[in-house]
């Protein structure tokens, strides 16, 4: 692993890595180095298998996490692939020439972050979203609360009660002398 | 129409003896797996009603309803779920700070009507109330923070050698970490005797808001520095995050927020009606009922004076509280505010009947808060001998910077803060410290921390220990004879009594005996005519709703008053006399 590791560093530069465990690491690359590491890895590594593709929106910097776990299977142990890209943009290339089981998580996370895979073969196309009109519904922005109040409006007779307000009554809270 | 379509649908029925292409189901539905995410289960005992689950569901799927009076610590409510809405996710249960919220293995469940599918776990009697399977939330994994920042301090064999404050206080980093831990339950709010804003002013530290946190603080409590170093802090008992981690910090954030200024004036400016034009009223004791009322009476234009025996306001605060908990510097802060807010004060002057008579003649109302100040006797056989002091004239001469001696060693006498604070002076005093209690530490009314840093420096503290007498020895010293107790239960519900075991003594030779157990009210000055009235058949002092005794427009509170007898009861009273005051003004505008 640290090999392989150090040679990633020498050939494709590494932002920052962490160490979870000795079986498993996670090293974060630039956008433009993902498809050379990915088909280096595949292809001259025993890190051959695509066992997870993921992404997370970090709504506050502007930017999504792809994040690729490559398994070795012989020597069960797991690296992690992780690049940032513009939430703008929200484009990342399709890693489905080198797995073909890619397309399905690629055609996942476009319908639920809105990220764009262009040449990945059914983006666009509902994965289980079937007619769908909000924002994608992983995005941070998206509002889950207003979404179920235009989709699934509550029954009638709902009633909250509010605890503090509730026990402040009782107790003669008072509310504020200075307002 | 051709023959085929006649014929189809009846050729169809010979499928009802072919061979099926599905598998039968046998032995009714599948069993949810073991750590399935079904229908809610909730152990309402548990429960503290504090919806929390309610606050961070995504769906909005949660009410809660009341399904019990409100106490102290329970808010009464429960949630109820509507399960058109929710999505099983958990967030709930993982939350729950009390625990006791988890989710059933349980999912099928069929009824014709809708509206059933909205129920009260716990209450609500289901199926799976008892399920052992299920969602729980994973030990170790909690969404709510149950670790305290924890609070700097002094290094206790340090603290010995100075007069420095103990606690250092949290830095803006601290704070603001510390503060994000609350769920802004309000279950607190209930706890506090004054009611104080507590979720508001966390929520306005954790925002970086520091000014608005303080004015919040100031908007029913006008000694909050001193609150925030010496309260006995109700309100993080029964903080819901405490029911599984350490309650937050209540008392260490509400210090460092009234610490980050030195101008309270200039922060506060409170925006009030000033419907006491013109209006006076007289306070008979600087302690925090009486600053209290100073304060808000003064912001509303009422023209106060303070009335106050000893050099200095501050009433038990100023002379009970040791200066390594609560300094100077706090208390002046507090007093400069009353000044900028136009409150006069009479020092050194103790107000005698007479002086009462003629107050309440020429005021439009008279607070009393004159504290509880004749301590109670050791009740037992030389108790009179020199060296046998009581606890608060101690610390009271410590406070004004007279010379105290407290000798080589000394036995304190007593459990409670008093016993402890004279204790720790006498440490720094340079004296071998042992608490004598009757009781258990466990049953000691100090507060925990306090008995802990006692313990730190040096304090040694001997329980279910009976004072049999004292006596003097030959050398000039005393000898306090004392008797162990066993803890009998009386009383079912009563806390454990203290017995004497007959026939064994032990003897401590020490130079003081600081007697701590306790004081009871001091009013032989009152005129007749008005304690009477006022008193009841203990000697503490009766007042209605409104703060006012059975003389009209006097008004009293503090130790004399309440049953609890903490600063932050007094300031509770303070207010009250307050609202009682102005709402009576008020009344008479119109």
């Amino acid at each position: 692993m640290d090999e392989i590791i150090q040679r990633i560093r020498d050939n494709f530069g590494v932002l920052r890595e962490h160490r979870q465990r000795d079986d498993l690491a996670e090293v974060w690359i630039e956008p433009r180095h993902v498809l050379p590491l990915l088909t280096w890895l595949k292809e001259h590594t025993p890190f051959v298998q695509l066992t997870h593709l993921s992404a997370v929106d970090w709504l506050e910097d502007g930017e999504f996490q792809l994040t690729y776990l490559l398994t070795d299977p012989v020597g069960r142990r797991s690296l992690m692939v992780a690049v940032r890209i513009s939430r703008e943009e929200a484009t990342a290339e399709s890693v489905h020439t080198l797995w073909a089981h890619a397309v399905t998580y690629e055609q996942e996370i476009n319908e639920m972050f809105g990220i764009h895979f262009p040449g990945s073969p059914r983006q666009g196309v509902p994965f289980i979203l079937e007619g769908w009109d909000d924002i994608p519904p992983m995005r941070r922005d998206f509002d889950t609360v207003e979404y179920m109040n235009r989709h699934h409006p509550s029954r009638p007779g709902r009633e909250h009660t509010d605890p503090r307000r509730y026990i402040g009554q009782v107790v003669g809270e008072k509310g504020y002398l200075h307002d | 129409m051709s023959l085929k379509y006649t014929i189809a649908p009846f050729s169809a029925w010979l499928q009802a003896v072919s061979k099926p292409f599905t598998v039968p189901v046998t032995g009714g539905p599948r069993p949810g797996a073991p750590r399935y995410r079904g229908w809610h289960i909730n152990d309402v005992e548990k429960c503290i009603g504090c919806g929390t689950c309610s606050a961070i569901c995504q769906n909005e799927a949660i009410d809660m309803v009341p399904v019990d009076d409100p106490v102290v610590g329970d808010s009464g409510l429960r949630p109820k779920i509507d399960y058109g809405r929710c999505c099983w996710c958990a967030l709930c249960v993982d939350v729950c700070p009390s625990g006791s919220l988890g989710m059933s293995n349980e999912y099928v469940w069929a009824d014709t009507d809708a509206d059933v599918f909205r129920y009260i776990p716990g209450v609500d009697e289901k199926p799976w109330d008892d399920s052992e399977l299920g969602w729980r939330r994973e030990e170790g994994f909690e969404l709510v923070d149950h670790d305290r920042v924890p609070m700097g301090m002094l290094d206790p064999d340090e603290r010995t050698q100075t007069w420095a404050e103990v606690v250092i206080g949290y830095t803006e980093e601290q704070a603001r970490v510390e503060a994000s831990r609350c769920v802004d339950c309000g279950l607190c709010v209930a706890a506090c005797p004054a009611h104080m804003h507590i979720p508001d002013y966390i929520g306005a530290i954790r925002d970086g808001d520091d000014a608005r946190a303080v004015q919040i603080i100031y908007d029913n409590n006008a000694m909050p520095e001193m609150c925030g170093k010496v309260c006995t802090r109700r309100c993080e008992s029964v903080c819901s995050i405490g029911v599984q981690g350490d309650p937050l910090a209540i008392r260490w954030l509400k210090r460092y927020a009234t610490e980050r200024f030195d101008n309270l004036a200039e922060v506060l400016q409170p925006q009030v009606e000033r419907v006491g034009e013109g209006r006076t009223v007289a306070v008979i004791g600087g302690g925090p009922s009486g600053l209290t009322v100073a304060y808000y009476l003064a912001i509303r234009g009422f023209e106060v004076t303070v009335h106050e025996a000893l050099p200095q306001v501050g009433g038990a605060t100023f002379f009970g509280i040791p200066r390594y908990r609560f300094p100077m510097s706090s208390l002046e802060k507090q007093v400069d505010l009353l000044k900028s807010a136009g409150v006069k004060f009479v020092l050194n002057h103790r107000v005698d009947g007479d002086e009462l008579t003629r107050m309440l003649a020429e005021n439009d109302a008279v607070f009393m808060g004159v504290g509880l100040m004749k301590p109670m006797a050791l009740r037992a056989p030389g108790e009179d001998l020199p060296g046998v002091i009581p606890a608060l004239d101690m610390l009271r001469e410590q406070n004004l910077g007279h010379e105290v001696d407290v000798g080589e060693k000394v036995v304190v006498v007593g459990g409670g803060n008093v016993a402890i604070d004279a204790s720790r002076i006498s440490r720094r005093l340079g004296a071998e410290v042992t608490i004598a209690y009757r009781r258990r530490v466990v049953d000691m009314p100090a507060d925990d921390e306090e008995i802990e840093d006692a313990e730190a420096e040096g304090v040694e503290i001997v329980t279910q220990a009976i004072p049999l007498r004292v006596e003097a020895t030959e050398d000039g010293k005393l000898d306090f004879v004392w008797g162990p107790a066993e803890m009998v239960q009386e009383e079912e519900g009563k806390r454990p009594r203290p017995k004497l075991i007959e026939g064994v003594e032990n003897h401590l030779v020490v130079d003081r005996v600081i007697v701590a157990i306790g004081q009871g009210p001091d009013l032989d000055w009152l005129p007749t005519e008005i304690s009477e009235k006022i008193c009841n058949k203990w000697g503490y002092i009766e007042v209605d709703e409104t703060g006012m005794t059975a003389v009209e427009g006097l008004y009293a509170g503090g130790d004399l008053v309440n049953d609890t007898a903490d600063a932050i009861s007094a300031i509770a009273d303070g207010l009250r006399a307050v609202n009682g005051i102005v709402d009576k003004t008020r009344a008479q505008h119109v």
